[in-house]
């Protein structure tokens, strides 16, 4: 059973995830490392003899960071675009990034339409088949969007609109592929109803066109399903991190006689919790306790502080 | 430059490279977690060097980006932790930077002791 003050960690925890403007994946590593850290420090001073709220109070006055410590993690872990964007300039980037969507989206369609040329089947196509490549196109940039605010720019929350956008555009190409082939179908049934003596024409033309109708239309259905389900995929087991680190509906947090996260407790907690990045603006906490009577310690805090001729 | 072709003393890297030094010096012997390192330190200088408010990590994270220390994961009861080694880089630098440490600490004292004495 975990001791009640690992609450304290899990407040300061939250206050440094809320404060990390980074990719979800590097947040959660950033936080692994420190709720292991604080814990085992905490663990190892208790072992030494020191009481339990003490040990609690060191351990977050050593490891929690306070807000330079997490501007300076936040400025070393910027993905490479953040830091290229930063150089580049706002605007200019906005610029390159929807001039290379427009790019993508068109690429998409060009690719999509090549073998359909090269096969002839673009010719005399269905109807149909122009709305499938169209929203294939879009398909197509909305994933390149996606994967690039997902991978490239890594952006601190998740694209939930984007996914659902590819989820529901794979949806319509596939609903197209299929109801223009039943409605291909239909009009061709009218048409042999009145002159049957063409069924040996219409009939292999309306095989050929709404095959590819529908083969072009699962293909790209297919793809745009495998982009979504990679994409929630990965974003599950991030997110999944994410959650057990903060304790959120974990039972390893949990303390049978304490309420659960986001209690009046937790925000007891959260306004107390000695070192963290919300109460950095304040005292940083100094327990007193024995260990803390050397009188030379040289506390090691940022290297700034050099300058003003006080390592603190 | 000063007279001699050596580069300035920069006050705000030398902080920078004491801290350093502390973490690299504390791998020196085995891979440590982050918090192994931050009570060694406290240890092994007898209380007069502590990390406070995390600065630990933003060190640890650069001197591994630096390639100076290697990060490890792994798993243990459930819990994933984060262990960090010594690189061969790293033993380099710790060795040049001692050294580098030793001879500013050996001129101050100079100075501290004998004041208007020109270094030999």
């Amino acid at each position: 059973m975990r001791p009640r003050v690992a609450r304290g960690f899990l407040a300061t925890l939250r206050d440094v995830e809320r404060s990390l403007a980074l990719p979800l994946p590097r947040r959660v590593r950033i936080l692994r490392e420190l709720e292991f850290d604080l814990e085992e420090f905490r663990n190892r001073l208790v072992a030494d003899g020191l009481p339990l709220e003490e040990a609690n109070a060191r351990a977050l006055e050593a490891l929690a960071p306070d807000r330079r410590a997490l501007q300076e993690l936040d400025r070393m872990h910027a993905p490479m675009y953040t830091r290229f964007a930063r150089r580049v300039g706002g605007h200019r980037v906005r610029v390159a990034e929807r001039t290379a969507l427009v790019l993508a989206t068109l690429a998409v369609l060009l690719l999509e339409a090549a073998p359909l040329v090269r096969a002839d089947l673009l010719r005399a196509p269905s109807p149909f088949l122009l709305v499938v490549l169209g929203s294939g196109a879009l398909l197509g940039a909305t994933i390149v969007a996606t994967a690039f605010r997902m991978w490239i720019k890594w952006n601190p929350e998740p694209p939930a609109g984007g996914l659902a956008a590819v989820l529901a555009l794979s949806a319509l190409v596939l609903a197209t592929g299929l109801g223009g082939a039943l409605v291909d179908l239909y009009r061709l049934a009218g048409v042999l109803e009145r002159a049957p003596e063409l069924a040996s024409t219409l009939v292999p033309r309306w095989l050929v066109r709404d095959s590819a109708l529908l083969a072009v239309s699962m293909l790209i259905a297919l793809a745009g399903g495998l982009a979504w389900f990679v994409s929630t995929r990965w974003l599950a087991v991030v997110s999944g991190a994410h959650r057990e680190v903060l304790g959120f509906d974990r039972a390893r947090n949990a303390h049978p006689d304490v309420p659960g996260p986001g209690s009046a407790e937790d925000a007891h907690d959260e306004a107390h919790a000695p070192g963290s990045a919300t109460s950095a603006h304040r005292e940083p906490y100094a327990p007193g306790g024995a260990t803390n009577a050397h009188p030379a310690r040289a506390a090691i805090g940022h290297p700034l502080d050099a300058t003003r001729g006080e390592i603190t | 430059m000063n007279d001699d072709g050596e580069k300035d003393f920069d006050v705000q890297g030398f902080a920078r490279d004491i801290h350093e030094l502390l973490v690299l010096s504390a791998l020196r012997e085995q891979a440590k977690h982050g918090y192994q390192i931050a009570l060694d330190v406290e240890n092994d200088s007898n209380g007069l060097f502590r990390f406070r408010h995390g600065t630990l990590y933003p060190i640890l994270h650069r001197l591994e980006e630096e390639g100076m220390i290697r990060g490890s994961w792994s798993r243990e009861g459930g819990r994933r932790k984060k262990v960090y080694a010594l690189t061969t880089a790293g033993r380099r630098h710790l060795s040049g930077r001692t050294s580098r440490v030793q001879e500013i600490v050996s001129r101050l004292m100079r100075i501290l002791r004998h004041p208007g004495e020109a270094p030999a």
